[in-house]
């Protein structure tokens, strides 16, 4: 092309440059973002995961623990928005005059994307039956074809044996599944009958009572008693060292008053015997209650005999005639 | 021949004649019992208050005797011999005093002799001086007998005082045959069983406190173990063991136990303390607290029970390697001591 002929398209291409520019400033400043519409899911990311339960056996006062399969659904969101457009009056139109200088139109099915979120699902699922998990790194608990896991050490229970301890997290953890924790709470005191445990949502730790899981009433009352007290406490008269021995202490009430927040604890100078507490609650006039612990005779036990005493408190305060003391010789 | 008349009055001065001889002869009798008397009294007098004298000599020389077998006493080596000689000098003490006592009576009696005879108006001046110069002796004797006392009395004390200034004896066996030794030096020394107490002598204590009967103590010879008891009974023993002993027998709690150690006199058995079990773990102390139980403490330096030399444990509890010791003041030994060597000097000729 000669030198001419690109001066005569010159002021064209200058001109179809101001126009594109012009048109897309217009655009920019009237397309606004109007009122929400509707949420819509960009992405949904599934997490395999587990859920365990604590409860009670029917007998022998051991922990269960039930695992059930559980999906962790993470939903990205976004919400969307309709589009509007900013144009200003014409000085032409008839109609009603208008303070605004521009009028507002929504601009159909067109949608301006606004703010990002995420929200987290968790759907249970079954029960994971032949499982292995481990509590805290140092325990390994296997489910049995239900799901379920009875603790017959007791270890649950052991976490809680310290009195100065209320609450304890426990971390459950499967190979594939991940880890989970657990808050383990003793509510020794309660001052209303409000349950204490907390069901698991996205945010939180499930938090369980453990007297409650074990269906255990501690709620404080006002009117009790501690007289008609009766504490049988069944023991086996040997230990063999790396033998299981069960405790049983049943508590019956044959006074005519509530005997309130009544624990038995064992005390001895073996540690193996020492801290288990067995928990009764309230106990009503007539009634009996069982609890039983287990004790793991060590490997190296005291050479001739061990002694161990259990004892009493109940919310009046300790019970020191209803204590008892025990002589476990070596078989 | 004399006329009637005559004879009556013949007869009549007879008769006055014989009135007054016979008067003469009653009243020379009664001078005559009266001079045999006034020379009886006064010798019988007279001899008894040279009895005194003599008697009063024969004390001083005892009790010059006395002191000078006290000065060569603290030379003695042997401390139980010391004390057998202080105590033979204080039954000798104590005879010179029944001797001034019966001597105080006699001479009671001689001054009460005197005076009756002094009120003999037909007394001699020669018997009456001579029964003045007995009761100035007397009174003499008496001096001499009060200033006696006194030196006795404060001999005594001063005897008492060298007894008690001895130091314990390094041992001794109580009246339940318990060997007893000394541990320390005074004023904080006291006596601990030399062995922990055995299964018999427990078993003749509980008998006797059961059957409220002296016990049946076992043989020296007899073979020995340890008791195999709790803690309650072996405080119930030395209640016993107190009231049996007449002293204080207790069991020994850490303090006395750290003493122990320190002096080298390590049980072979672990022992209960009379001391409650103190933990530094605070979880346990508020349980203990709260459950109201009680861990006595025992003390184990062989380390029978456990790997740790104290550790706590229930009362109830009892083991075979698991005994107790008896502590006792040091003035137990040293009554013990006393009371075993007055018995021997008091079964003396």
């Amino acid at each position: 092309m000669t030198s001419k002929a690109y001066r005569r398209l010159y002021p064209l291409v200058v001109a179809i440059i101001a126009l594109v520019v012009s048109t897309s400033i217009a655009d920019s400043k009237l397309k606004r973002r109007g009122r929400y519409v509707r949420t819509d899911v960009e992405k949904t990311v599934d997490k395999d995961s587990f859920s365990v339960e604590l409860s009670c056996s029917t007998t022998g006062s051991l922990p269960v623990l039930t695992f059930k399969g559980q999906t962790i659904r993470t939903i990205h969101e976004v919400k969307m928005y309709e589009t509007i457009i900013e144009t200003p009056h014409s000085a032409a139109e008839a109609g009603p005059v208008f303070r605004e200088k521009n009028e507002i139109k929504v601009i159909p099915g067109e949608f301006i994307a606004g703010e990002q979120s995420e929200r987290v699902e968790i759907i249970d699922g079954n029960p994971l039956p032949n499982e292995t998990f481990s509590i805290n790194g140092v325990f390994t608990v296997k489910t049995d074809n239900e799901g379920k896991c009875l603790d017959k050490k007791q270890i649950i229970l052991e976490f809680m044996d310290d009195l100065s301890v209320n609450s304890c997290t426990l971390t459950f953890k499967h190979d594939k599944l991940g880890e989970k924790e657990f808050v383990l709470t003793r509510e020794l005191l309660k001052r209303s009958n409000q349950p204490r445990t907390v069901k698991p949502t996205p945010d939180t730790i499930p938090t369980v009572d453990i007297l409650e899981a074990f269906g255990l009433d501690f709620t404080q009352l006002r009117s009790i008693g501690r007289e008609g007290l009766e504490l049988k406490i069944d023991l086996p008269e040997g230990a063999q060292p790396n033998t299981i021995i069960t405790a049983t202490v049943t508590a019956t009430n044959k006074g005519n008053r509530t005997i309130g927040t009544l624990m038995v604890r064992t005390f001895s100078r073996e540690g193996w015997l020492d801290g288990k507490m067995f928990y009764f609650g309230n106990l009503e006039p007539g009634k009996t209650m069982t609890f039983s612990r287990q004790f793991l005779v060590p490997d190296k036990a005291a050479a001739e005999a061990s002694h161990v005493a259990f004892a009493v408190w109940n919310l009046l305060g300790r019970q020191q005639d209803q204590l008892q003391a025990f002589r476990l010789k070596r078989r | 021949m004399l006329s009637p008349k005559s004879r009556r009055l013949v007869l009549i001065c007879l008769l006055v004649i014989g009135m007054c001889h016979a008067q003469d002869i009653k009243s020379e009798n009664e001078k005559g019992n009266a001079e045999a008397s006034a020379v009886a009294a006064p010798k019988s007098i007279r001899t008894r208050t040279l009895e005194e004298l003599d008697a009063k000599n024969r004390r001083d020389r005892e009790l010059s005797d006395i002191a000078t077998m006290l000065k060569t006493i603290p030379a003695l080596q042997n401390m139980e011999q010391r004390i057998i000689e202080y105590l033979r000098i204080q039954k000798r003490f104590g005879k010179l005093m029944d001797d001034i006592k019966d001597a105080s009576s006699r001479q009671a009696d001689i001054a009460e002799d005197i005076r009756t005879s002094l009120l003999d108006t037909k007394l001699t001046p020669q018997e009456e001086a001579r029964l003045h110069e007995c009761r100035q002796n007397l009174k003499s004797f008496a001096e001499q007998q009060q200033l006696m006392v006194q030196q006795i009395r404060l001999a005594s004390r001063n005897v008492q005082n060298s007894i008690g200034a001895l130091p314990p004896p390094p041992s001794y066996m109580s009246r339940a045959g318990i060997k007893m030794n000394l541990v320390g030096t005074m004023p904080n020394a006291f006596y601990v069983s030399a062995a922990c107490i055995s299964k018999d002598l427990f078993i003749a204590a509980s008998e006797s406190l059961k059957l409220q009967q002296e016990p049946n103590l076992p043989e020296a010879d007899a073979p020995y173990a340890v008791a195999n008891v709790n803690y309650y009974q072996a405080s119930t023993f030395c209640s016993w063991l107190s009231t049996y002993e007449q002293a204080v027998y207790t069991i020994p709690g850490k303090k006395v136990f750290e003493s122990l150690a320190q002096f080298n006199i390590v049980p072979n058995e672990a022992v209960w303390s009379s001391s409650e079990w103190q933990t530094d773990e605070v979880g346990q102390i508020r349980a203990i607290e709260r459950f109201g139980v009680i861990m006595q403490q025992v003390w184990d330096p062989k380390q029978r029970l456990s790997s740790e030399q104290f550790i706590g444990e229930l009362p109830i509890a009892h083991y075979e390697s698991l005994g107790f010791l008896v502590i006792t003041p040091a003035m137990t030994g040293i009554a013990r001591r006393w009371q075993l060597l007055s018995q021997q000097v008091a079964n003396e000729p």
